[in-house]
């Protein structure tokens, strides 16, 4: 155990107090500013530019076997007229002693997360963009390894990145049997793991599912299954608690707060969740929390730069599942020892 | 790294050779010289009074300078003979005399009595002999000096503002109507050090940097140090304002307003005499204010307002009779929101931000024209704001403690001597606490020890030479010790019967200390952080030349030019890409320069009188681009914010023919600053690691072009005050107008570039329309 005081509930690098006053002053002035409208004006267009969101991850098994998922999602800057689509690129990852080269894959359910949306006239299915993907096993990269990513543009110009890999890491204390673990129910696990060296986050989500039978009778509304992600901050802060951590920043998406209140004390019995543990390197954090302010919106900080932006990020990730139940046969065996709840 | 610590025996041992460089020599009192001491005639030492000395046969022959602030005053390199001293000050009876100078030095003592008048435009005549000594005895620096009648004259937003005012000088920028903080010849605005008297006030704004926390009632006047100072300046490396504080006469008086913001409240006097007496002080007087916004209060029994500020100020001054003098100000103001207590808030937060400081001196003089004064001070800043509902909090606070003790004699007819040393010590912490855990934790403290001497010489009527030495001595609780060794010069050149001058200084600046608010976004608070571990020290080389002038009849007109160039190491900026795994990087050290001209002409004498500025400014930043993950990382180099390259700022009064209305102009012309556009805009996606794909988010991002590769248009406006001042039998009352932006010029404050609509759109907010503001001030 660790007495970390850190918890992973969060994305801290998102909330700077600098960011936070910003914001707030921002809405204080709101009714001044607002009587300061400027006449609007007609933008010729925007300018077409190619975002690159290359993701590398080296899967450690648990028969300590590897493999390579790596994917490149290629779009284009917003425009009523052009598709969003990069198609024809060539896209490869280079590290010292093997090339990966990446190949075109449809997009939807491939790099992207199925649409779904209840309103579809009111928020419809954005254009989708292009895919390049490849799956190697064993890994053809190794942990702490640097890798450069290059895109080739069907129109010309190259994209390039760079990226090192974070190390390997191991659980602490945890016992699964091939991947799957139990917890009791309405109790918290919290992970441990070794340090891997070059991380900046680590970055843990599930999908949890069985919540509707496990909190039937609940006056609650429950999604069928539940997006949830935990963070722990630099490569010192190994610990997590499953599922008491999770969620802060998915709140109001598609968990409000009474269901993430239960989720405090423990995972209901019969609920349960793959759950994926990722080492990020510098260029996915950087990616995900925000840069100078700009009026106009979020600023993400590229590591892709060239003829477009975008990012390269690389992982180590492990990933478990883990259900809620007590002991009997056919069960898996207690992750280990519960934890206080979250608070 | 290896902490290094200042050793005690180095530290007496750098104290003791300056302040014994400092000991007045037994031939402080020199031949050839007159010197003397003006006092009231209840014994209070005056201070600017006007000392002109001719000799007995030829009087346009006269010699000018001013009483110190102990009321002392000297001519030296005197022939022997029959001279006439006639002594003169605003407010009191001349006083005249024949003095007869032999080989020996001559002390006379004068006594001046009070003249109560009425005169528009008093201060104008000792604003005017201020400037002209300065002119005639210093030989670098460069000054700009607002009093309190300009002061109350300029319009500005709501009510008189101290801070507000520094923007009509050259080489003043600012980028917003909104904000108050400035930026002077191209340097950052956390390198202008703001003095409350002489103590700093770090955060000196109320409601997002719109208004400054100084209450105009208490102002005596606004002091902008822009360059060339000497080497007594240490701290910051672009700027120095000082705001003193007007203690008063000595009578009881009241001096009230309301304006739309808030109102206010001075009273001066004095110690009951009975109180004095037992003190040991032969004069004292004093002044305090308070100021609260009321709009909360007044709209109380309908709504509730979830905001206001307050300010109390008070100086205090007093006199013994030996001559010394002692002096206490003071200062503490809050801004408090809190909207958690109300019904259906949507930002259910609580949030306070204020300054507290006390500081006080003596000042002695040691005869001769000698005097050491020691001071103390004691300021801080704190601010806190929380979001209940989700349990998150925001603090910063910085605190500064000094101790400092200065020394100036006068060995020789052309020569004077200066030394000091301070010790000050300084602490900051930022903090973002959530959920019970703490996401951000940084703290530090630094001791600085600086120790200066330097030295005015007079080798000819024609010539003035100072050089000086500072010497600062870092040592931070973290990081490491610096030792900063900085020489000033300055050279100057009388022309014209010493009418006109040309100039040259130069000189090194460092300072310790940086705020961390992004300079993109022109509201908000500072944070504060220290140089060592986290932050580098920055050094700024300096160098200008520039020529003066007085003219015109009775020296009406002044004009000076002056070109400047200066480098800076060490600047910071927040660190976007910062490494978790690394607590000392949340800055990024870069460095950066500035050139440019400055222009200023200035009529004080008249029906009109003002001034018009014009600056030529180009400035850049450079900075390691920490995007980049592989060293060594590229270097980018953009223009910051605030490099408005052309700005004319033109400040005109104007007492009108008719119902005795004073009118207040205020016209400025600047070209566009930079900003960075973006290009376009695309979907956000996020990594779901479990499923191995990209979810897609709500909003879309924006991609940046260069870094403030564009300009938003020139920026123009036209302000006008008018004040109308009636005496009633109980005092005066003057009712006011300020009109900002009177023909509603839309200056550009912010685009929004609307990517996603069709066609795409550029939107935007402007800066201050068309603002009428009124208020009320009685005096009695």
């Amino acid at each position: 155990m660790t007495d970390s005081p850190k918890v992973a509930r969060g994305q801290p690098q998102a909330c700077r107090p600098n960011a936070g006053l910003a914001m707030m002053v921002v809405l204080a002035l709101a009714p001044v500013l607002g009587g300061c409208a400027l006449t609007e004006v007609t933008v010729t267009e925007s300018e077409d530019v190619v975002i690159a969101e290359a993701q590398l991850t080296i899967n450690q098994h648990g028969d300590g076997g590897t493999s390579l998922g790596v994917y490149a999602y290629l779009h284009r800057t917003l425009s009523g007229e052009r598709p969003d689509e990069v198609q024809g690129a060539i896209v490869r990852v280079s590290g010292a002693s093997a090339v990966v080269h990446l190949e075109a894959a449809d997009s939807g359910g491939v790099c992207l997360a199925p649409w779904e949306n209840e309103d579809e006239e009111e928020n419809p299915e954005p254009d989708v963009g292009s895919c390049y993907l490849a799956s190697v096993a064993p890994s053809p990269f190794s942990p702490g390894e640097i890798l450069e990513l290059e895109v080739v543009l069907p129109e010309g110009g190259t994209l390039t990145g760079i990226s090192q890999v974070p190390d390997a890491f191991e659980f602490i204390g945890l016992t699964h049997e091939d991947g799957h673990c139990r917890i009791e129910p309405d109790t918290n696990y919290r992970f441990h793991w070794t340090e891997a060296a070059g991380t900046w986050s680590y970055i843990s989500d599930t999908w949890i599912e069985g919540l509707p039978e496990a909190l039937a009778g609940r006056d609650i509304e429950v999604p069928d299954s539940l997006y949830l992600t935990g963070f722990a901050i630099g490569e010192k802060d190994t610990d997590i608690l499953f599922p008491g951590e999770y969620g802060l920043f998915d709140l109001g998406e598609q968990a409000d707060a009474d269901l993430l209140r239960i989720l405090d004390d423990g995972l209901p019995g019969g609920a349960r969740g793959e759950v994926a543990f990722a080492a990020t390197d510098r260029n996915w954090v950087n990616w995900a929390r925000g840069g100078n302010f700009n009026p106009s919106g979020i600023i993400r900080i590229p590591s892709v730069f060239g003829d477009g932006t975008g990012f390269f990020g690389t992982a180590t990730q492990r990933t478990l599942n883990v259900m809620a139940a007590p002991d009997g046969p056919g069960m898996p065996p207690l992750c280990g020892p519960a934890d206080a709840p979250a608070r | 790294m290896k902490r290094q610590l200042l050793p005690p025996r180095r530290l007496a041992v750098l104290g003791a050779t300056l302040l014994l460089l400092s000991v007045p020599s037994a031939a402080a009192a020199q031949a050839n010289q007159l010197s003397g001491r003006v006092r009231t005639d209840d014994g209070l030492p005056i201070a600017g009074a006007l000392a002109a000395l001719h000799p007995a046969s030829d009087s346009t022959l006269a010699v000018y300078t001013l009483s110190n602030e102990l009321g002392y005053f000297s001519f030296r390199d005197l022939e022997p003979g029959s001279y006439v001293l006639t002594v003169t000050r605003i407010g009191m009876r001349e006083h005249q005399e024949q003095v007869s100078l032999n080989a020996a030095a001559t002390e006379v003592e004068v006594t001046m009595e009070s003249q109560p008048v009425a005169l528009e435009g008093v201060t104008v005549e000792a604003e005017r002999s201020r400037a002209k000594t300065r002119f005639e005895e210093s030989a670098g620096i460069t000054v700009q000096e607002i009093d309190a009648s300009d002061l109350k004259s300029i319009p500005v937003l709501i009510e008189s503002d101290p801070l507000r005012a520094v923007e009509v000088l050259p080489g003043v920028t600012t980028v917003s109507d909104f904000s108050g903080s400035y930026n002077v010849r191209g340097g950052s605005a956390d390198q202008n050090l703001i003095l409350l008297d002489e103590v700093p006030i770090f955060n000196p704004f109320h409601l997002g940097n719109i208004f400054s926390v100084f209450n105009a009632d208490m102002v005596d006047r606004v002091e902008l140090q822009s360059g060339g100072y000497p080497a007594e300046y240490g701290g910051r490396v672009s700027s120095v304002l000082t705001i003193t504080s007007d203690p008063g006469d000595g009578l009881f008086g009241v001096d009230a307003g309301i304006s739309l913001l808030a109102t206010r409240v001075a009273v001066k006097g004095a110690l009951p005499e009975s109180a004095a007496e037992k003190l040991g002080f032969t004069a004292t007087r004093w002044r305090a204010s308070a100021r609260r916004s009321y709009v909360d209060v007044l709209i109380k029994p309908w709504a509730d307002f979830p905001y206001h500020l307050t300010d109390l100020q008070g100086v205090f001054e007093a006199w013994t009779e030996g001559g010394s003098r002692l002096r206490f100000v003071g200062y503490s103001g809050r801004d408090i929101i809190d909207l958690s207590q109300i019904t259906d808030s949507p930002i259910p937060i609580r949030w306070w931000w204020g300054n507290d400081a006390i500081g006080g001196s003596w000042t002695h003089s040691l005869g001769g024209g000698a005097s050491m004064a020691v001071r103390a001070s004691f300021s801080r800043f704190g601010s806190d704001l929380t979001f209940p509902e989700v349990d998150t909090e925001f603090q910063t606070g910085v605190e500064e403690a000094t101790f400092r003790a200065d020394m100036e004699q006068r060995p020789s007819w052309a020569t004077s001597w200066k030394s000091g040393v301070s010790v000050k010590r300084v602490a900051y912490r930022n903090g973002l606490l959530g959920g019970g855990s703490t996401f951000l934790d940084q703290q530090g403290s630094g001791l600085e020890v600086a120790g200066y001497s330097q030295a005015h010489w007079n080798p000819s009527p024609n010539w003035l030479v100072e050089g000086g030495v500072r010497l600062d001595y870092w040592q931070p609780n973290a990081g490491t010790t610096e030792a900063t060794l900085s020489p000033r010069f300055a050279v100057r050149r009388f022309l014209r019967d010493r009418n006109s001058a040309v100039r040259l200084a130069a000189g090194r600046y460092s300072q310790f200390i940086h705020s961390t608010r992004d300079e993109e976004f022109p509201f908000g608070l500072d944070t504060w952080i220290l140089a060592g571990a986290e932050a580098p020290r920055v050094v700024s080389d300096q160098v200008q030349l520039g020529a003066e002038s007085f003219f015109g009849d009775d020296d009406r007109w002044f004009a000076s030019l002056e070109g400047y160039y200066r480098n800076f190491d060490g600047v910071a900026a927040l660190n976007s890409a910062e490494d978790p795994n690394d607590e000392t990087d949340a800055l990024v050290a870069g460095n950066g320069n500035a050139y440019g001209v400055d222009l200023f002409v200035k009529r004080d004498r008249g029906n009109t009188t003002g001034w018009i500025s014009i600056s030529f400014l180009k400035t850049v930043r450079s900075f390691p681009d920490t995007r980049v993950g592989v060293q060594p990382q590229p270097w980018i180099t953009y223009p910051p914010v605030f490099d408005r390259r052309f700005e004319v700022d033109l400040s005109l009064r104007r007492a009108l023919g008719w119902w005795g209305l004073d009118m207040g102009v205020r016209a400025n012309f600047g070209s566009g600053l930079p900003y960075t556009k973006p290009l376009g805009t695309y979907h956000i996606y996020r990594t779901q690691f479990v499923a191995g794909v990209l979810g897609v988010e709500e909003g879309n991002a924006v991609v940046l072009g260069p870094r403030n590769g564009a300009r938003y248009p020139a920026r123009h406006r036209l302000d006008l005050s008018l004040r109308k001042t009636a005496t009633k039998s109980w005092g005066t009352i003057t009712p006011y107008l300020s009109i900002i932006n009177v023909y509603n010029q839309k200056n550009v404050l912010f685009y929004f570039f609307d990517y996603e609509s069709s066609p795409p759109r550029r939107e935007g907010v402007s800066m201050i329309p068309f603002l009428p503001t009124f208020g009320v001030e009685v005096s009695f």
